[in-house]
């Protein structure tokens, strides 16, 4: 809907204007003379404005495009001004034919191609007014004094001849010169906003268009010389629409533009800026988690050595004092002896987990494809020698004798902390162990079910998950020592399995435990 | 008169079972059930007078136990005879009470 109502503005406009310069050459028909004069104070009139805009704006603008070209178009509206007065039948300078207009309307046009040339290279620099001024007040007594007074300017028209090959081939330089211009301006583009930069492109190419047609009259009243006219009105009306009328109704553009362009660079900035603060901020957050992590598990695992390393110790500190109290008692020494051998092994289990654990934590240990049936059998084979004193009878009942999981070496660990465990904790004389190995499909996934069945003093219901935590957060689990069972969880979770107990006699903890494995089965 | 219980739970429920209450216990700290400074609390809300030493391999409770009553804290590993010299005077404190 806006597009449209701008493009309705826009046809209004175009056709305002056509009519308003119909209505300017109409006056040709009437007077060439007022033709031309109303043609230059429209342009003069114009070129006195953008200095003023440009001279009042020099203090808030970094682009010196604006100021130069508000500097040149006095000097060049000057000179407009006195071609205008000393048009062919003006009366003003007497004396003086067709040639003067000419010349004066070669040194204005000039000024004009080579000024905005430079304004365009100057574009980022800065230079000081006040020089520049002076400058062209002394290109402006230069010209006019060669005109006027040393009469040493070329000859532009010959009454009878018409233009002199100078006038000719100065307008094609200069439109040579306007041309190299649009080229620079359409390079350094950015630094206009975009309806200025078409209005001065379609500003210099009326001009280009006005010089052509100048090149053409034979006389200061023909027709080339009306088109030619009616070509730099409609150059002088986009000048006005880009700097004049954007200076008046929307100064920011003009004036502020870089200021603009800086603005956004800024914004774009800070939104990098914001960007990248969050990304280090997770980043930061990440590894203040990753360190707390790490810290609580240097904790944990430092007061877990402190405390159960230190009721090794003691245990072995009694044995000692004890054979040193029973040193005439052989038995008594070797029962001690004994006593102190389990807890140096304890010890060293200890040790052992303590870095399996943390091996765990901290990286995975690969998994590949393993037969465990044969591994447990030597687990078993292990728990037998080791608890030699006690007539620990294992069995296996199993559904085959070739069974497939994804684990690693510290399966053996899952096997031996579990019978380890059952053995520890069965006062019975007789301890007996009896495994069970069935398959169970849950949700279209094979499993292994290993159960591990004792008769030992059993886990109460509000022991059974508690049994298996040795946690590092606030609240430490004070339950049992040493890691076994903490181990076998984090090492069955890690092949995706589940362990839990069960009683062995349902609703009976004090039968003994049935610890269950659900392990996922590969072919 | 001796026992031995194999919790804090127990300790508290043997302690309540004798009519002839225990004048020195030796109480660990992490155990099954219940820790020693929640069996020690309770116990001693029953009988004041007894004298409960702390026989434990977890130092950090040291403070705690102190402060609710504990006669004494013998961290681990210690040697036995400093610990029966320890219980001797746990019973010479609790007889001159």
């Amino acid at each position: 809907m806006v597009t449209e109502i701008r493009k309705i503005k826009n046809s209004i406009n175009i056709g305002i204007g056509l009519i308003a310069l119909f209505i300017i050459y109409l006056t040709s028909v009437y007077s060439y003379l007022l033709f031309h004069t109303i043609a230059e104070l429209f342009s003069i009139t114009i070129a006195f404005s953008i200095f003023i805009i440009g001279w009042n704006s020099r203090k808030y603008m970094d682009n010196s495009y604006f100021l130069f070209l508000g500097i040149a178009y006095l000097f060049i509206g000057l000179i407009d001004l006195i071609h205008t007065l000393g048009y062919t039948g003006m009366g003003v300078f007497l004396g003086y034919e067709t040639n003067l207009p000419a010349q004066l309307w070669i040194a204005a046009r000039y000024l004009e191609a080579i000024s905005l040339l430079v304004a365009i290279l100057l574009i980022n620099k800065k230079f000081g007014y006040k020089y520049l001024f002076l400058l062209y007040s002394i290109i402006f007594t230069l010209i006019i004094m060669a005109i006027f007074y040393w009469k040493i300017f070329p000859t532009c028209f010959i009454e009878g001849e018409g233009l002199t090959l100078f006038k000719i081939y100065s307008e094609y330089l200069i439109d040579l010169i306007l041309f190299i211009n649009i080229i620079l301006i359409i390079r350094s583009r950015i630094k206009f906003e975009k309806l200025i930069y078409y209005y001065i492109i379609i500003s210099i190419i009326s001009t280009i268009c006005a010089e052509m047609a100048f090149t053409l009259y034979i006389s200061a009243y023909g027709f080339s010389n009306l088109v030619g006219h009616l070509f730099k009105i409609i150059s002088f009306y986009y000048i006005y629409k880009a700097i004049i009328k954007t200076g008046l109704k929307d100064p920011y553009n003009l004036i502020f533009r870089d200021l603009k362009l800086r603005e956004a660079e800024l914004l774009r900035y800070h939104t990098q800026l914001e960007n990248l603060v969050e990304v280090r901020t997770i980043k930061l957050k990440k590894s203040e988690e990753k360190y707390r992590e790490a810290y609580n598990r240097a904790e944990f695992y430092k007061d877990l050595f402190a405390h159960d390393i230190n009721n090794i110790l003691q245990i072995v500190m009694s044995g000692m004092q004890a054979c040193q109290i029973e040193l005439d008692n052989p038995d008594e020494i070797k029962e001690n002896i004994k006593v102190i051998k389990a807890q140096v092994i304890r010890g060293a289990n200890l040790v052992s987990n303590i870095r399996k654990l943390s091996q765990l934590e901290e990286s995975e240990i690969p998994l590949n494809r393993t037969e465990i049936f044969n591994i447990l059998k030597h687990s078993i084979d292990y728990i037998r020698r080791t608890f030699q004193d006690k007539e620990v009878k294992i069995n296996i009942d199993s559904i085959s004798k070739k069974l497939y999981i994804r684990s690693n070496e510290l399966i053996r660990d899952v096997f031996e902390n579990i019978l380890i465990n059952a053995i520890k904790h069965n006062k019975s004389s007789n301890p007996e162990i009896n495994v069970r190995i069935s398959k169970e499909q849950i949700e279209s996934i094979s499993y292994l079910k290993m159960e591990f069945q004792d008769n030992g003093v059993g886990i109460k219901d509000t022991r059974k998950v508690k049994i298996f935590q040795r946690g590092y957060g606030k609240n430490n689990s004070v339950y049992g020592m040493g890691l076994g069972l903490s181990l076998v969880k984090k090492i069955i979770e890690n092949y995706n399995g589940e362990i839990w107990i069960e009683d062995r006699v349902t609703g009976d903890h004090s039968k003994g435990s049935n610890i269950v494995l659900l392990i996922p089965e590969v072919e | 008169m001796a026992g031995i219980a194999e919790d804090g739970e127990e300790a508290v429920i043997m302690f309540k079972s004798f009519s002839d209450k225990p004048k020195v216990i030796l109480m660990d700290h992490r155990m099954p059930e219940k820790t020693g400074i929640e069996a020690t609390k309770e116990i001693l809300q029953i009988d004041k007078k007894v004298k409960i030493i702390f026989v434990s391999a977890d130092i950090s409770i040291k403070e705690e136990a102190n402060s609710i009553g504990a006669f004494g804290f013998w961290d681990k590993p210690f040697i036995n005879e400093h610990l029966v010299d320890e219980v001797e005077r746990a019973l010479e404190c609790y007889n001159s009470a």
